[in-house]
């Protein structure tokens, strides 16, 4: 069951074309990643799916629901953390906490004041006392502790240090476990990697790649680094071979075929040490966006 | 229970303002009230200077050459203009903050994020902001009241209260209109440019329409010619017609503002 649906969304700023005809879909129960480069256009969208912009062309359904429409109802069902969370300056965690209570309902207090301790987070310090972190914490907080089916996340986890990134991720499976979808954006691969069962790529407004991690991966292939003991096979004559660098004793490519007849040059050669990688998520954008 | 939420989050994010202002208005009361025995006593000499003006001046700026009473003296010299001006400030200042500070800010991401429509958190911001000029009118005018029987002077008080209205509705108009440019910007610093542009434009209409015969019809465009406290005190009454065009520009101005908001895309 396709929890959103992204249908072909086109956004027009004046002359610019931030998103074009993009369409994706987000099954219950995911943590799907968004990704891209700045200004790709994960933000236009993440703000039409809350309703802040409305589509050139296009639509994005949600529980069966018009982001745009219907996008008093649908925020009752997201919780929503910013790339920047810019919250009120003068007043105090637990004001933001209250006053979210007092639209959503009194029973998140208790799931507020919960995840305020696993974030360490004080309720009596106004937002301009805390540092960017702990505003992110605090956005993380609000989010989160409405306990909605779906979080739509935009970069969380920029400004958290890597104890309480870990947390968050964390949070994010128990709450996945539990039946809950997310929609991350984000720049780190590593956390993209760990977390997400899907990912899109969009780059200037287009969406290049709908896919998962693991298959992503596949396709493009591993790096290989081999040492040798003496003389250095030829590698040139395989067919998927690129990049190759040659030194007197290693040999380094990256190949994107099957392995076997790379292995098969390699065992009839005295191999010292021998590396073999997948394309880490960093490689494949570089390859992407290059 | 959102409503009654959002209602108490705009007045208190705008408390400062309207207590500001507030104290500023019944410190000119003080003022006012502290000379009104030497103006009273010097009533004769100031009333050969006025006699000296040309009437359209003294129409434009709300002065009366008769031996003064309290009300009548403070409607001349500060309820027809400064304080005017004081509500003019107040409600363009607060204006400012309904959308376009809120977007400027970026702190608009947040309310939208909560399920809240955009017509109700406009028309709880309109309240609040009702509700704050009510508070401003009663510092700033209404205690005028009990101030005169601090200080032993008679006072009409169906006078006070019609002034009061009168002011009130006045306030309501210009918030109106300073709603509207909220909702189509992302700066306050523009919304208090715009709304101050258009409340001077209608002051210089005002005046020049009550000293040139020529322009007297311009009058009507100015919402400073629907409201004279002066004639209000006078007359014991005011005109059906300011109570009516008042009513009808702020709700004009507040719904435009609405649809406006509604429909505009926020980059937060």
């Amino acid at each position: 069951m396709h929890l959103l649906q992204v249908n072909h969304l086109s956004k027009k700023f004046g002359n610019l074309q931030a998103l074009d005809n993009v369409s994706f879909s987000i099954q219950k129960g995911e943590i799907f990643g968004f990704l891209g480069p700045n200004g790709a256009g994960k933000s236009t969208t993440i703000r039409i799916i809350m309703g802040f912009l409305h589509p050139t062309y296009g639509n994005i359904n949600v529980f069966g629901l018009d982001s745009d429409a219907d996008a008093v109802t649908l925020k009752n069902k997201i919780g929503y953390v910013p790339a920047e969370p810019v919250l009120y300056a003068d007043w105090t965690v637990d004001e933001h906490i209250r006053f979210v209570a007092n639209i959503r309902g009194t029973q998140i207090k208790a799931r507020a004041d919960k995840l305020r301790q696993i974030l360490e987070l004080d309720g009596s310090k106004k937002v301009k006392q805390l540092s960017t972190g702990n505003q992110q914490k605090l956005a993380i907080t609000l989010a989160l502790c409405i306990n909605p089916p779906l979080l739509v996340l935009d970069e969380p986890t920029r400004g958290l240090d890597p104890l309480l990134r870990a947390s968050f991720h964390q949070l994010l499976r128990e709450y996945k476990q539990q039946g809950g979808t997310v929609l991350l954006s984000s720049h780190d691969l590593s956390e993209v990697e760990d977390l997400c069962d899907k990912i899109v790529i969009i780059h200037n407004g287009k969406l290049i790649q709908d896919t998962t991690v693991t298959r992503l991966r596949s396709n493009h292939g591993h790096k290989i680094k081999a040492h040798f003991i003496d003389k250095i096979p030829d590698f040139s004559d395989i067919a998927g071979i690129e990049d190759l660098v040659t030194t007197k004793h290693t040999v380094e490519f990256k190949v994107k075929d099957n392995l076997h007849p790379i292995l098969q040059t390699l065992s009839g050669s005295h191999v010292e040490d021998l590396e073999i990688t997948s394309a880490s998520l960093e490689d494949i954008f570089e390859e992407i966006y290059k | 229970m959102i409503f009654c939420s959002l209602v108490k989050q705009a007045l208190r994010a705008k408390r400062a303002l309207w207590a500001t202002y507030s104290a500023i208005g019944l410190g000119f009361l003080f003022l006012y009230i502290a000379v009104f025995p030497s103006i009273q006593s010097q009533s004769v000499d100031y009333n050969k200077i006025f006699a000296s003006l040309p009437k359209g001046l003294m129409i434009a700026l709300n002065i009366s050459n008769e031996t003064p009473t309290l009300m009548g003296y403070l409607s001349s010299k500060h309820f027809g203009l400064i304080w005017l001006f004081m509500i003019a400030l107040v409600v363009i200042a607060y204006g400012g903050f309904v959308v376009a500070k809120e977007v400027e800010t970026r702190t608009m991401g947040f309310l939208l994020a909560q399920p809240i429509s955009r017509i109700k958190l406009y028309l709880a911001r309109f309240s609040a902001g009702a509700i704050g000029l009510a508070v401003f009118v009663v510092f700033s005018e209404a205690v005028v009241w009990p101030l005169a029987r601090v200080y032993n002077y008679t006072i009409d008080v169906k006078g006070v209260l019609l002034v009061g209205l009168a002011g009130y509705l006045f306030g309501l108009s210009i918030m109106g209109l300073s709603f509207m440019f909220s909702a189509m910007s992302s700066s306050a610093a523009r919304v208090s440019a715009w709304s101050g542009l258009v409340m001077l434009a209608m002051y210089a209409i005002y005046i020049a329409s009550s000293l040139m015969s020529d322009l007297d019809n311009l009058k009507y465009l100015s919402l400073f010619h629907y409201i004279a406290p002066g004639d209000i005190i006078t007359n014991d009454s005011i005109a059906m017609s300011s109570i009516v065009t008042f009513i009808v520009f702020s709700v004009v101005t507040a719904a435009i503002g609405a649809l406006i908001f509604q429909k505009r895309q926020v980059q937060v």
